[in-house]
């Protein structure tokens, strides 16, 4: 063992340590108070903003023009967005709509793998510090390994999706130009500074292994994720701009400055959507991969050691998909609250068929996720203590499932609308509005929570004198939380006014929230010293496997439907009320359609991240030396 | 020993209670709270007001 390892770290003096802990506070601080700094600056000045172009929802009040800024406008002659004809746009002889669809997908899709690893490969290094267990180190490097070859891919797609947007939507590319203006550039610093961390993050593993050089290895990936973050929300401007653009006029000449034209009313949304949603996901793609490695071998430690990486997969993926939807709701109130047309598109038109989808994708996920932890349960002894409890948890879900994905309005033929007695069933009606499906969603994350705490349990004796109080406080939590959300859900949802119905459903977040966080927070405090029963890592189910390889198709699937759902909302502007989409493409395609090139978006994926995988084995594959009879050189 | 059991069994009653109230408790100020902050007052019980 090296002299200056982990097991050492006590012999170094305290100050030092404090030294260090200094400097990534001071670190983190400055690049968190940039933001809010900014953020605080603008808070008072900046009141909501409104679609600035033609879209006026009738009954609102007049949108507010900023004279000041118009004036300036005049003076300066600015540039306005161009207005394309028909000609303007190269024909190529395939749909530019859908060339753009698939470049832009995969780049998205490797982009979030690419930029959501190195935040929990940080974490589990960092986790390996503290705890001396060089086996968080060894499989944190595992898992950049493993995703190293997505950042060149990443690359090729982008600079892919860039010529291919330039080439075949001048017009609209020159506009975002003109727009963006340096900020483009930012970008592509930001770049060199993300390849900077990551090749010396990756390559400098073993060479900063212990020791003060650890600290400097993990604050290399500190910066690769700040670099990472920083790329992330710049290009997260350029989308919300398209949906909700500001520090423009209506005819979309530039009247602020770049911070203004950024800082949309959709962009933190956005920003911290993807940035959950990307946690979640690249937790279930690395999941797949311990999942395969697991499959395909039968020495009992490597499949050890795959089952505790497929398991810290899934807590991630899991975990991080757990507040997901409370963000999704966030974005989604505020698309209303910017243009109630937008939302409606979204919600009330075509695209709302496309959110029974996505009801069927996360109860997939849901479902694979809560059985691999009850699975996984057969890993110690001691789950036999809550084995019991899982059939109860299981039907909450498939309950809660079939009430998700109940439509509200069916497709139906003259005779079976008189059958029914009218355009909606006397049950299925009900079923179909929001508030039954809000309660369905809560009480599904909260079942999902049980599990993963039950699974928690599973290996732990609580040892402190307060458990049988601590173990009450939490039963009387899930069983008040339940009744609550039932309770706001009815009663507001279907016996009082549209105003209350939506704002109980945020007491019914607010609800489940309770349930996580006085979960964590009891079971932190009660097995703190609690009596550990043996765990057998790898004794686990081959099929338990299989929901690790259901996971990232479904969030894959799920990724490109509601990516297509958040640009389609725009519909015929590719910058929403200032520059119209005059394209062959300018309209919303049939469900039938999408979900083809969501599919073969999904498809191609996977596949490149087969051959992500094969490379990362590759690289550890060692050709034996032919015998020397063999040996006559290369022919 | 069937002493220790009932007094035992009482005692999870006694805590199950007590945390249940507690619980009940702060879900009312919640759903209170929560609705208030959105411009939304509920009355003592839990109906609209106004």
């Amino acid at each position: 063992m090296n002299e200056r390892s982990l097991s050492n770290r006590p012999a170094q003096s305290s100050i030092l340590k404090h030294w260090h802990h200094f400097i990534w506070i001071v670190v983190a601080t400055l690049l968190l108070s940039t933001g809010l700094i900014q953020a605080a600056e603008d808070a008072d000045t900046l009141s909501r903003i409104s679609p600035v172009g033609i879209v006026q929802v009738e009954g609102e009040p007049a949108i507010e023009k900023r004279v000041v800024a118009t004036m300036k406008v005049e003076t300066a002659e600015p540039i306005v967005a161009p207005k394309p004809s028909r000609s303007d746009y190269p024909d190529i002889g395939v749909s530019s709509r859908a060339v753009v669809w698939i470049l832009a997908q995969l780049h998205l899709f490797f982009a979030a793998l690419v930029l959501a690893v190195p935040l929990f490969v940080l974490t589990i290094e960092l986790l390996g510090v503290y705890t001396g267990d060089e086996r968080y180190d060894s499989m944190a490097y595992e898992f950049m390994k493993i995703s190293l070859t997505g950042f060149s891919i990443t690359a090729i797609f982008g600079g892919s999706l860039a010529l291919a947007l330039f080439v075949l939507y001048p017009d609209f590319m020159g506009y975002m130009m003109h727009v963006f203006g340096a900020q483009v550039l930012v970008y592509a610093i930001l770049f060199f500074l993300e390849s900077f961390f990551l090749y010396t993050y990756y390559y400098g593993w073993n060479a900063f292994r212990y020791g003060n050089l650890k600290w400097v290895h993990l604050s290399l990936g500190l910066m690769l994720n700040a670099s990472g973050l920083t790329i992330m929300v710049v290009a997260n401007s350029w989308a919300t701009f398209m949906m909700a653009p500001s520090g423009v006029n209506e005819v979309g000449a530039v009247v602020g400055n770049i911070w203004e034209i950024m800082k949309g009313p959709l962009w933190n949304p956005i920003n911290l959507h993807r940035f959950i949603a990307n946690i979640a996901f690249g937790g279930a793609v690395v999941g797949a991969y311990a999942a395969f490695k697991f499959l395909s071998t039968n020495d009992q430690e490597k499949r050890a050691h795959y089952d505790w990486m497929g398991y810290t997969s899934n807590f991630i993926a899991i975990l991080a998909f757990l507040p997901l939807p409370f963000a999704g709701y966030w974005l989604m109130a505020e698309i209303y609250a910017y243009s109630q047309q937008m939302g409606i598109t979204a919600m009330g038109g075509i695209l709302a068929w496309l959110f029974i989808v996505q009801a069927v994708l996360i109860g997939t996920i849901l479902l694979a996720g809560n059985f691999y932890l009850w699975a996984g349960m057969s890993r110690t002894d001691g789950s036999d203590r809550y084995k019991g409890l899982i059939k109860f948890i299981a039907a909450v879900l498939v309950v809660c499932f079939l009430i998700w994905v109940t439509p509200h309005t069916l497709i139906l033929s003259a005779s079976e609308i008189s059958l029914l007695g009218g355009s909606h069933h006397h049950i299925l009606g009900p079923l179909g509005i929001m508030p039954a499906k809000n309660i369905a969603v809560n009480l599904m994350l909260v079942a999902t929570f049980l599990s993963f705490q039950l699974y928690r349990r599973s290996d732990k004796v609580a040892t402190v004198s307060w458990a049988p109080m601590g173990n009450a406080l939490m039963v009387a939590i899930y069983v008040v939380a339940i009744v609550n959300i039932i309770f706001l859900g009815v009663y507001y949802g279907y016996f009082t006014n549209t105003v209350y119905k939506v704002g109980s459903s945020v007491a019914q977040v607010a609800s489940t929230l309770v349930v996580i966080i006085a979960g964590i927070i009891i079971d932190t405090l009660m097995f703190k010293h609690a009596k550990t029963l043996p765990s057998h890592w790898g004794r686990i189910p081959d099929r338990a496997q299989y929901a690790l390889f259901a996971l990232p198709i479904a969030f894959t699937w799920l990724m490109g439907l509601m990516g297509y759902v958040r640009s389609s909302v725009k519909t015929h502007w590719h910058v929403y009320t200032v520059m119209k989409d005059n394209s062959p493409d300018n309209f919303i395609p049939t469900i039938a359609y999408a979900g083809n090139m969501i599919t073969i978006v999904t498809v191609l994926f996977l596949l490149c991240v087969l051959f992500m995988f094969w490379v990362a084995n590759l690289s550890s594959t060692r050709q034996a030396k032919p015998a020397a009879a063999d040996a006559g050189g290369v022919v | 020993m069937q002493t220790k059991n009932s007094s035992s069994i009482l005692s999870m009653l006694v805590s199950l209670i007590i945390s249940f109230v507690i619980v009940l408790a702060f879900f009312y100020g919640l759903d209170h709270f929560v609705m208030s902050i959105q411009g939304l007052p509920l009355s003592l019980n839990l109906s609209p007001a106004g």
